[in-house]
């Protein structure tokens, strides 16, 4: 419709809008021009950027050519009352009252552009949100698929798709999962598959889950979920389907039972005693040997404890070594003696703590392997090693005595047969005699020592004590006048169970033997020092000497035997003096070349907090 | 040769030699002492040494070491072994390597002096060592060193005796010493014992282990007249061996 629009105010701008939108959809009105007095009037210029004609004369707006409808904007009746008389015939004419229904139009528009706005807001967050879901869904790993009531896939993620290999989503959309499985390896031919049972779902309402297992080598395992999907009123529409492969775990499961398998064969079939208790020396796990052992079986240990099981005097040396470890958290080895069944039996045992996951001791576990027979067979050994030596004892006497009893007969003799006139030559012989019997006296002498089954009178002692009573001994010696003897004590070590005068005993001969090797100048360095992997005080003896040649070491605790004249049973002496204190002898070599003697002996326990013995 | 015979004593212990010093100081030697085989040879190579007692063992060269270098480089000097503790092995090693004899410590000055007046005498005579060669030994007889000689009866027994050379070389005998019937002997152990009438002893070692199951009384009663025919009536004693297969062998027989 033709239309001009007279008054070119505010209204007229909204009224072209309102025209050109698309609220007017029955009445079009073709706004060609708008006529005002005024050319700058809003209307008037918005009429111009419109590229509507703008007309300031109303003779010639009602004259445009086709005019259809006047739409009086002014609000001025003199206006209207004009336009009465000059409209001509056939234009219809909206004044300024009905105009108002064109506001009301207007801001029906408004209204509704904002509701549309809003909803394409709300549509906007909706496939957001959507989108999201569905990118949640495609990037789990595990195979979903919505299926409706009849079975038929309505929705599936893309390692679904990617699974039963199939071109797009669309592809599977409408099939059925029995169809699309058939290809894969989750074929529903298999037995297991039968358990699948989509119908009951749908009666029941009951979630199903079943785990299929295919077989090697493309070994898998799978947990299938089939859940009931409901709809606002409750009722079933359809079925969400998951494939969940758990072949990992599977097979983690496997190696751990296989592990357990593996662990408790070992341990039953293991002839050493095996045993693994908690923090609390309560058994956790014993194997059967070890029950076997003490006469019961091996659930009669669990959640006991060894004092509560065993023969007292067995349970104290666990107990004591147990915690020994724990202490010290490392692996130890013990000489241990039990009593079993009356006997005593020895065991050489390894103790060592178990770690939890985070490294922190959890436990101790015990291998105790039975050495009685070895034990036996050893003290055998030691019996004909005593015997062999003893053979070479009497040998060894046999020569050292015979020299001097050699000189005491003939020198006897010749007294009795032809005594001298000098009391000098009598006095020298007679001299002779009584050295040479000396001299028997101190072979037979060491010989009893080395031999003597006494057994030596201990003392808990700190071996920092023993170094400092021996100088005293040895400083007025004038073998040991120009020795220059020095201590490195050990802080605080343990005590050992010695007795004193024989360690000392056995200082001595080792100082005295540095001495001589020394040519008696030199330095002796009297060392103490803890080994805590070994449990062991250690009083070493070190000279700046010469050293012990190699072809000599293994030799020098044999009895008489000697690089310098002397009857050569001091070190053999000393050997068995150490060997009686349960401690070991060992010889090394310094650093310059001097002999080492370290002198090895068990060390007490509990006995770190020794009071100092030693000053400077 | 002068008539002061020169003897080399050698021991690696002062109070040894002295000791044989001493014992031998009345007798018409000279003595000589060597604490060690290298010194002895030096003596011997700047000296005329007409017997030579060395100790067994010694360190570094022992005394068979030596006595080898001596039987080679003076074969007329006579070597006395002298041991530190006599067994029947390392007496017989030294004699089967060519001692004149053998000595164990403690010695008396008569046992000492029997065996360097045999030795002295030997080497008067101008006759080597002849090394247990058994001059004049019948058949069946086994010879045991330079002293000693063995019969293996049929039934077992060991009849045993002593050489005819050592009988020579010990002179006249006063009285002997022999085990009684029921006494049971130590292979090694002496079994033998002559005095002769300068006072010297000397003694036998017996070759095997076993009980004396019979004394010939002839040698008890008349030694010097027995021992004229020390293979015929002038046998010892029969022993009944208590170990005889594991001691033949010791004996090299």
């Amino acid at each position: 419709m033709k239309t001009v629009i007279i008054g070119g105010g505010k209204g007229c701008r909204s009224l072209i809008d309102l025209t050109t939108g698309t609220l007017l959809s029955e009445l079009t009105i073709d706004v060609v021009a708008v006529m005002d007095i005024d050319v700058n009037a809003p209307g008037m210029v918005y009429a111009r950027e419109h590229d509507i004609d703008t007309i300031t004369d109303l003779h010639t707006a009602l004259a445009i050519e086709g005019l259809q409808l006047v739409i009086e904007l002014t609000g001025d009746n003199s206006v209207l009352e004009e336009l009465y008389k000059l409209l001509p015939p056939g234009v219809r004419l909206i004044d300024h009252e009905f105009t108002h229904l064109f506001w009301d139009l207007i801001n029906a528009q408004d209204q509704l552009a904002e509701q549309l706005r809003e909803k394409e807001e709300l549509q906007r967050k909706l496939w957001l949100e959507r989108r999201f879901l569905y990118d949640v869904f495609d990037t789990l790993e595990d195979l979903v698929i919505v299926l409706d009531r009849d079975k038929r896939v309505t929705r599936a993620n893309a390692s679904f798709i990617r699974f039963v290999n199939a071109p797009s989503y669309n592809a599977v959309l409408g099939k059925t999962c029995v169809d699309l499985l058939a290809q894969t390896e989750l074929s529903c031919d298999d037995p297991v598959a039968t358990e699948c049972d989509l119908e009951k779902i749908f009666q029941t309402g009951v979630e199903q889950t079943l785990v299929r297992h295919t077989p090697p080598p493309h070994e898998s395992h799978w947990e299938i979920i089939r859940q009931p999907l409901r709809s606002r009123e409750g009722e079933i529409t359809g079925i969400l389907a998951t494939w969940h492969k758990i072949t990992d775990q599977i097979l983690l499961k496997r190696e751990v039972e296989s592990a357990v398998q593996r662990f408790k064969s070992l341990v039953d079939a293991a002839h050493d005693m095996i045993s693994i208790k908690d923090l609390e020396g309560r058994y956790i796990l014993v194997n059967p040997i070890t029950a076997e052992t003490f006469h019961m079986k091996p659930d009669d240990f669990l959640g006991k404890t060894a004092s509560e099981l065993l023969p007292p005097e067995t349970a104290q040396v666990v107990e004591m070594d147990d915690r020994k470890v724990l202490r010290s958290g490392e692996h130890m080895t013990f000489a241990e003696t039990y009593v079993i069944d009356g006997m005593d039996k020895h065991f050489n045992t390894v103790r060592f703590p178990l770690r939890d996951y985070k490294g922190e001791i959890s436990g101790i576990c015990s291998i105790a392997r039975d050495l009685s027979k070895e034990h036996e067979l050893q003290q055998q050994l030691v019996q004909t090693t005593k015997l062999a030596a003893l053979g070479n004892l009497a040998a060894g006497v046999a020569h050292e005595i015979n020299n001097p009893l050699t000189g005491i007969l003939a020198y006897a003799e010749d007294l009795l047969e032809d005594p001298p006139d000098d009391p000098d030559d009598f006095q020298e012989d007679m001299s002779v005699i009584i050295r040479e019997t000396k001299r028997c006296r101190d072979i037979v002498r060491n010989l009893l020592d080395f031999s003597r089954q006494d057994k030596p009178r201990f003392e808990e002692i700190s071996p920092n004590r023993v170094v400092d009573q021996v100088i005293p001994l040895v400083e007025k010696l004038p073998q040991f006048r120009d020795i220059q003897i020095e201590k490195h004590p050990a802080h605080a070590p343990p005590l050992v169970r010695c007795d004193p005068r024989q360690l000392q005993q056995v200082m001595l001969n080792f100082m005295t033997n540095a001495a001589e090797a020394m040519n008696g100048k030199g330095k002796i360095l009297l060392r103490t020092r803890y080994s805590r992997r070994r449990n062991e005080c250690i009083i070493s003896v070190e000279d700046n000497g010469p050293g012990i040649p190699e072809n000599l070491v293994d030799k020098i605790f044999d009895p008489f035997f000697s690089t310098k004249g002397t009857n050569g049973l001091g070190l053999a002496v000393s050997w068995g003096i150490i060997e009686r204190h349960g401690g070991t002898v060992e010889v090394d070599m310094s650093d310059n070349g001097g002999a080492i003697f370290n002198i090895m002996l068990p060390a007490l326990d509990n006995s770190r907090t020794s009071p100092q013995t030693v000053g400077s | 040769m002068s008539d002061t015979l020169n003897v080399l004593v050698v021991d690696d212990e002062q109070i040894v030699l002295d000791s044989i010093r001493k014992h031998l100081r009345k007798e018409p030697y000279e003595v000589l002492t060597a604490l060690s085989a290298g010194t002895a040879l030096d003596i011997l190579q700047h000296n005329q040494i007409d017997i030579v007692l060395t100790d067994l063992m010694m360190p570094e060269m022992d005394g068979l070491e030596l006595m080898a270098v001596v039987k080679k480089q003076y074969p007329d000097s006579p070597v006395i072994m002298v041991t530190g503790y006599a067994t029947i092995n390392t007496a017989l090693q030294a004699m089967q390597l060519g001692a004149f004899d053998y000595i164990a410590k403690p010695f008396t000055r008569a046992e000492l002096r029997g065996v360097v007046q045999r030795a002295a005498d030997l080497r008067r005579s101008g006759a080597t060592s002849n090394n247990g060669s058994g001059n004049g030994i019948e058949e069946g007889f086994k010879n045991v060193g330079e002293h000693v000689w063995i019969m293996i009866e049929d039934n077992g027994n060991a009849l045993i005796g002593t050489e005819h050379h050592f009988i020579s070389m010990i002179g006249k005998i006063q009285t002997v010493y022999l085990p009684e019937v029921g006494d049971e002997l130590r292979q090694g152990g002496v079994f033998f014992q002559a005095f002769t009438s300068d006072m010297s002893s000397h003694n036998i070692l017996s070759p095997l282990s076993g009980e004396v199951v019979e004394v010939n009384q002839l040698v008890l009663n008349d030694p010097t007249g027995a021992l004229l025919d020390p293979y015929g009536e002038g046998w010892l004693i029969r022993l009944k061996p208590s170990n005889l297969d594991e001691e033949r062998k010791v004996l090299g027989l």
